[in-house]
C-alpha cells in the first residue's frame, strides 16, 4: 500500500472536528464530569481510612457488586472505591464513545454520500478512517487525562491514577478499533453500531461470569482487561493494558488494511435482490413502520432477554457467597437494602430498563432520519395524516421498548425463580416499570413534534437516568434530582412496592408529552 | 366553471427574517400543463411544499381543488401525486416495494399501468434501493407517481438524472396523463422539456411571479432573430423598430454585407420587404425561442 491512501488527512481532520465537536465535548465532558463528581462524593462519604475499611468489608466482598461493577480491587482506597462505583458507567459509556465516534464520522458519512464528494478531491481512501481514529483516540486520551486530574486533585498517587486513566482510555481504543474493522465488513453504520453493542453486551456478561465465579472467562472480555490492571491495589499490573492496546491495534490495523481493498460505498457483505412488489402488510402504515424498525427491535429484544437471563443465572452463586460471609449476611439482614438476591435482581432490572429506553430512542432517532433524509416528504405527499404517521411510529417505539423490557424481565424471572422461589417476581416488577418506558419514548415524541433538531436530548435524558440509578446515592444527589428519573420515582423494584402516586404522575407526564408532540408535529413545517 | 386545480395569490412564506416567497401568484386549470420556472433559490420547491401542505403559508391565499392544502392535506392528497426533486427512498426495500408502499395511500395505483411503466422505464423492481443509481431512484418515484389515477401531478425537476431516452419516455407518459384530463405542475430547468410539454408557464424570481402566460403568448413577447446577406450597401432600416442591429462585411471576403437584428414577430413582414428588394442573397430567420426570454427574466435586476 502506498502512502497516497492517506492523502488529505489534514482536510478530513479539520472537517471532522468542525462538524463533530459538539459530540466530542458532550462525550468527554459527560464522562469526566460524572467521574469527577463521583470522586468528590466518595471523598466526602468515605473521608477517613476507617470509613474506607467499612466499604472494603461490606461492598468489597459483595458478589452483587462484583457482577455489576466488576471485582472491587483496592476498595479500601479512594481511587478503588471510585473505580468500583463508576465501574458500570465506565464499562458502558467508554466503549460506546469509541464505537459511535468512529462509526458516525466514517460509515455514516459514506452512507449518505458525503465521502463520495470528499474523495473526489485529493483525499485518500484511508484518510477519513485515520482521521476518525485520531480524533476518537484524542478524545479518549482526554477522558483518561480528566480522570487522572480528578484523582490527583484528591491526593491519589499519580502513578496509580495514570494507570487507571490509561486502562479506561485503552478500553475505548478497543471499541474504536472494532468499529474500524466492522465498518469495512458492513455497509450501514447502524449495522456497525449493532455489532459493537452486541460485542459490548457479550463482554459485559463474560466479565461478570468471570468476576462472580472467579474463573478465566473474563479474559475474553476487554472490560476485564481494564479492571485487571488493579491500579489501586498493592499489586498494580501493566500487562492487561498491553492486551487492550494489542487488540485495539490489531482491529484498527486490519480495518485500515481492508479500506484500501474495497470500493467506496461497498462492503464485504453485499445485498441480494428482493421481491418486485410489496405485500399487503408492508403497504400499511404499521407495516412500513415495523419494516423500518423491526430488525433493531429484534436485536434489542434478544439482547435484553440474554442479559436478563445470564445476569439472572448468577443469583444462585450470589446467594451462596452471601450465605458464606457473616458480615454480608448481617448487612443484608439489617434490612437497609433488602435481601441480596432481590437487590441484585433490581439492579439487573435497571439494566434491562436502560436497554428498553435505548430501543425506544433508537426507533425515534430513525423516525427523525425519515424526515432529514427526505422520505417523510414522499409520505406526507400521500393521503397520510401526520398524527397517524407519527402516532404509528410512536406506538412502535413505546410497544417495542415495552417488549424489550418484558423480554429482559422474562429472561431474568426464568433464571432467578429457582433461587428466589418467586416465579414471576422479576416479570411483575418489569410490568410495574413500564410507565417509565412510555415516558422516555414520549419525551422523544415531544421533541420530534416541537424541537426536532434537539432530539439528541432524548439520549441525554437516558444517560441522566443511568447516572441516577447507578451513582445517584453515591453522588448524594438531592431528592428532587433523583425523582426526575422515572425509575427512581416508581421505586426500587422488586425490593419495594411501586409508589402508586408516582406511577400516576409518570403516566400523566407521558400522556401530556405524547399529546404535545403529536400536536406540535401537526402544526409545524416539514422538513424542519 | 369549476374551481381551478390550483389557485395561488399573493403567497408569502417567511423562515425567520428570510422571505422565501414574497407575493407569488400561480393558477392551474384541469388539463393544463404549467411549467414552473425560476433560477436556483427562487422559491420553487418552497412553493410546492406549501401546495402539498408540508409547510404553512405565512400570508396570501392558496387553494388546491378549491380547498386549503394545509388543513385538508390528507383528503386532497387522494387526488395528486408528487415527485420530489431529491428522491429519497427506504434503503432496505426494493424499488417495486417502494412503488407499492407509495401507491397504497393517495390516488389509486393502476396495476396494469404500473407494470407497463416499469417496463417502459426499464426499471428492475427487485433491486434494493441502496443499489440503485440516482436515475433509477428517480424512475421509481416517476413510476409510483405516473401509474396513479391522479387529477394532478406535481413534478419537481422530475427528469434530473434520467438519460435522454428515458426523458422521452417521461414526456410520452406525461402527455398520456394530460390527455386523460389531468393537470401537471412541472418545475424544471430544462427549457426544451418545458417547451415540449407545457401549454403555460409561470416564471418566478426571488419568491415572486415575474411572468406568466401561455407558451404562445410568451413566444409572442420574444423577438425573431434575422440574419440577412445583401450585396453592396444595405438598405436604410432606421425607420423600423429593430434591436441589436449589426452590419458587418461578409466573412467570405466578398463585397456583400451581413446584417443581423432581432425584431418583434409582427414587424417581420415589413422589415423583410426592403431586404428582398435590395437583392437578398442569403436569409436565416430563427423563430423566437423561450431560452432568450427565460435568460433575460432570470437575469434582470429586481423588478
Amino acid at each position: 500500500m502506498t502512502g497516497r491512501t492517506g492523502d488529505g488527512l489534514g482536510t478530513v481532520l479539520r472537517l471532522q472536528l468542525r462538524t463533530g465537536w459538539k459530540a466530542l465535548v458532550a462525550w468527554v465532558g459527560g464522562i469526566v464530569g460524572t467521574y469527577a463528581a463521583t470522586v468528590a462524593a466518595i471523598d466526602t462519604t468515605y473521608g477517613t481510612t476507617e470509613q474506607l475499611a467499612t466499604y472494603e468489608a461490606t461492598v468489597g466482598s459483595d458478589p452483587t457488586m462484583a457482577a455489576i461493577n466488576g471485582t472491587p480491587y483496592g476498595a479500601d482506597t479512594l481511587g478503588g472505591v471510585a473505580a468500583n462505583e463508576f465501574g458500570f458507567i465506565a464499562a458502558i459509556a467508554v466503549p460506546l464513545m469509541g464505537l459511535l465516534l468512529v462509526a458516525r464520522s466514517t460509515r455514516a458519512a459514506e452512507e449518505n454520500g458525503l465521502l463520495e464528494l470528499l474523495r473526489s478531491r485529493a483525499i485518500g481512501s484511508r484518510a477519513p478512517w485515520v482521521a476518525a481514529l485520531l480524533v476518537t483516540a484524542s478524545a479518549l486520551l482526554l477522558v483518561g487525562l480528566g480522570m487522572v486530574v480528578s484523582l490527583t486533585a484528591y491526593g491519589v498517587d499519580l502513578a496509580d491514577a495514570v494507570l487507571y486513566g490509561a486502562s479506561v482510555t485503552a478500553l475505548g481504543f478497543v471499541f474504536a478499533g472494532l468499529a474500524t474493522l466492522a465498518g469495512q465488513l458492513l455497509r450501514r453504520s447502524a449495522g456497525v453500531i449493532a455489532v459493537g453493542v452486541v460485542v459490548l453486551g457479550v463482554a459485559y456478561v463474560f466479565r461478570a461470569i468471570g468476576d462472580v465465579e472467579d474463573n478465566g472467562w473474563k479474559w475474553l472480555s476487554p472490560l476485564a482487561w481494564q479492571q485487571e490492571t488493579r491500579p489501586f491495589t498493592d499489586d498494580p499490573r501493566v500487562w492487561p493494558l498491553l492486551l487492550a492496546l494489542g487488540a485495539a491495534t490489531t482491529l484498527g490495523a486490519l480495518g485500515l488494511a481492508l479500506v484500501g481493498r474495497r470500493d467506496l460505498g461497498s462492503a464485504m457483505v453485499t445485498s441480494r435482490p428482493g421481491p418486485a412488489s410489496a405485500g399487503r402488510f408492508l403497504t400499511t402504515g404499521p407495516g412500513l413502520a415495523l419494516r423500518r424498525h423491526g430488525a433493531t427491535l429484534v436485536a434489542w429484544l434478544v439482547g435484553a432477554a440474554l442479559v436478563g437471563a445470564m445476569m439472572g443465572a448468577f443469583t444462585d452463586d450470589i446467594a451462596d457467597v452471601v450465605a458464606a460471609n457473616p458480615e454480608l449476611t448481617e448487612m443484608f439482614s439489617a434490612g437497609v437494602v433488602g435481601d441480596p438476591t432481590s437487590w441484585y435482581v433490581s439492579f439487573t432490572l435497571v439494566l434491562v430498563m436502560l436497554m428498553a429506553f435505548g430501543a425506544s430512542a433508537q426507533v425515534l432517532a430513525r423516525v427523525r432520519r425519515e424526515e432529514t433524509h427526505g422520505r417523510l416528504e414522499a409520505v406526507l405527499a400521500l393521503s397520510v395524516r401526520r398524527t397517524t404517521w407519527l402516532g404509528t411510529h410512536a406506538a412502535v417505539a413505546v410497544l417495542g421498548g415495552a417488549l424489550v423490557a418484558l423480554a429482559g424481565g422474562a429472561g431474568l424471572a426464568a433464571t432467578t425463580a429457582r433461587t428466589t422461589g418467586d416465579d414471576a417476581g422479576a416479570l411483575v416488577a418489569t410490568v410495574q416499570y413500564l410507565p417509565a418506558v412510555v415516558v422516555v419514548a414520549a419525551l422523544g415524541v415531544a421533541l420530534l413534534g416541537l424541537l426536532p433538531r434537539a432530539l439528541a436530548l432524548m439520549w441525554v435524558a437516558i444517560a441522566y437516568i443511568a447516572v441516577v440509578e447507578t451513582l445517584g446515592e453515591t453522588l448524594s444527589m438531592p431528592d428532587a434530582a433523583l425523582e426526575v428519573s422515572p425509575l427512581h420515582a416508581i421505586g426500587r423494584l422488586p425490593t419495594e412496592d411501586p409508589t402508586g402516586g408516582a406511577v400516576t404522575v409518570v403516566g400523566a407526564v407521558a400522556v401530556a408529552l405524547l399529546i404535545a408532540g403529536l400536536a406540535g408535529f401537526r402544526h409545524r413545517d416539514v422538513p424542519r | 366553471m369549476s374551481d381551478p386545480v390550483l389557485d395561488i395569490s399573493g403567497l408569502v412564506k417567511t423562515f425567520g427574517s428570510f422571505r422565501a416567497l414574497d407575493g407569488l401568484d400561480l393558477r392551474l386549470e384541469a388539463g393544463e400543463v404549467r411549467g414552473f420556472l425560476g433560477p436556483n433559490g427562487a422559491g420553487k420547491t418552497t412553493t410546492l411544499r406549501v401546495v402539498l401542505g408540508m409547510i404553512r403559508a405565512s400570508g396570501g391565499r392558496v387553494r388546491l381543488f378549491g380547498q386549503d392544502p394545509w388543513r385538508r392535506a390528507v383528503r386532497l392528497h387522494r387526488r395528486l401525486t408528487y415527485v420530489p426533486g431529491d428522491v429519497a427512498l427506504w434503503p432496505g426495500l426494493t424499488g417495486g416495494q417502494c412503488i407499492d408502499v407509495l401507491g397504497a395511500s393517495g390516488p389509486p395505483l393502476d396495476p396494469a399501468r404500473r407494470a407497463e411503466l416499469v417496463d417502459r422505464f426499464d426499471l428492475d423492481p427487485t433491486k434494493r434501493v441502496r443499489d440503485y443509481s440516482r436515475g433509477n431512484r428517480q424512475k421509481v418515484a416517476l413510476v409510483a407517481a405516473l401509474a396513479a389515477r391522479a387529477d394532478l401531478f406535481v413534478l419537481d425537476e422530475p427528469t434530473a438524472g434520467l438519460d435522454p431516452l428515458m426523458e422521452e419516455v417521461f414526456r410520452e407518459c406525461v402527455t398520456e396523463r394530460v390527455s386523460d384530463g389531468a393537470a401537471v405542475l412541472l418545475s424544471s430547468h430544462i427549457l426544451s422539456e418545458v417547451e415540449a410539454l407545457c401549454s403555460t408557464v409561470t416564471i418566478i424570481r426571488r419568491g415572486r411571479t415575474v411572468k406568466a402566460g401561455s407558451v404562445a403568448e410568451l413566444r409572442g413577447l420574444a423577438r425573431t432573430t434575422v440574419r440577412a446577406v445583401v450585396p453592396g450597401t444595405p438598405p436604410d432600416l432606421d425607420r423600423f423598430d429593430l434591436h441589436d442591429l449589426k452590419v458587418s462585411p461578409v466573412s467570405d471576403g466578398g463585397s456583400g454585407r451581413e446584417i443581423t437584428f432581432t425584431v418583434e414577430p409582427d414587424q417581420l413582414d415589413r422589415v423583410l420587404r426592403p431586404l428582398v428588394d435590395g437583392g437578398l442573397r442569403g436569409l436565416t430567420v430563427r423563430p423566437p425561442s423561450l431560452d432568450e426570454l427565460f435568460l433575460s427574466e432570470y437575469d434582470e435586476a429586481p423588478a
